[in-house]
């Protein structure tokens, strides 16, 4: 928690890949998950197996039947989710990564003008406007973007044309978060 | 997943995992980690760097 106000994402760490060849082997990551398992990456139906799991707790019954919810239901073991499982190991492979890297810290990344809280209360807005908008689009980054992408899909295309005009157009706000 | 006998669903769910941690490998790699790597017009314009690599293994 020493360095709040770093200016860079890799403190003292070691150099982050070349981003085309992260690009390379990410691409072969995810030609290897259709080889292996048939399917692309994702993330967002792992949120939606822990929604349904919460919503079972309460009514099992219903969340079976329920209109949303039955997709992930999975027979009554929704946390036996393959996006789940997916998402735990990309947690465990970047926590690999960081730490080969040098790279691991506790820290609350920030500009030098804005508080920890700000920052904080920033980043769970800007996740539940992330989530609302997964929902809308039926998939994230990962799985309209990158696997979409991968696969000619004209939404994920659309999808990944739309996050850079967005992001573009919000630089100028949320540039000035980080200065 | 649930209808699947409990040896293949676990070798499923493990495959998931492997997949998972080289995704999140690749991801963190790239400078994922990191919410300054991503702000657009920031600091560091990694993500739409067009310039060709000049080393594979470089920053």
């Amino acid at each position: 928690m020493t360095d709040r106000h770093r200016t860079d994402g890799s403190g003292n760490g070691r150099p982050y890949w070349n981003p085309w060849l992260a690009g390379v082997l990410l691409g072969l990551v995810l030609l290897l998950s259709f080889i292996v398992a048939g399917r692309g990456l994702g993330a967002t139906a792992a949120y939606s197996a822990v929604a349904a799991w919460l919503a079972g707790l309460a009514n099992a019954a219903r969340t079976a039947d329920h209109p949303v919810h039955a997709r992930f239901w999975n027979d009554g073991a929704p946390l036996l989710s393959w996006t789940l499982f997916l998402l735990g190991g990309a947690a465990i492979g970047a926590f690999i990564s960081g730490l080969q890297g040098r790279r691991l810290a506790c820290v609350t990344e920030r500009g030098p003008a804005v508080s920890e809280r700000t920052r904080l209360v920033l980043a769970f807005v800007g996740g539940i406007l992330a989530a609302y908008g997964a929902r809308l689009a039926r998939g994230c980054t990962s799985g309209q973007a990158l696997t979409g992408g991968a696969m000619l899909s004209v939404g994920g295309l659309v999808f990944m044309a739309a996050v850079f005009v967005a992001a573009y157009a919000l630089a100028g706000p949320v540039r000035r978060q980080w200065r | 997943m649930t209808s699947r006998p409990p040896a293949r669903q676990a070798a499923v769910l493990a495959t998931a995992l492997l997949l998972g941690a080289g995704f999140g490998f690749c991801l963190e790699r790239a400078g994922f980690g990191s919410a300054r790597k991503l702000v657009p017009c920031y600091l560091d314009m990694a993500v739409v760097r067009c310039s060709p690599p000049s080393s594979p293994m470089g920053a």
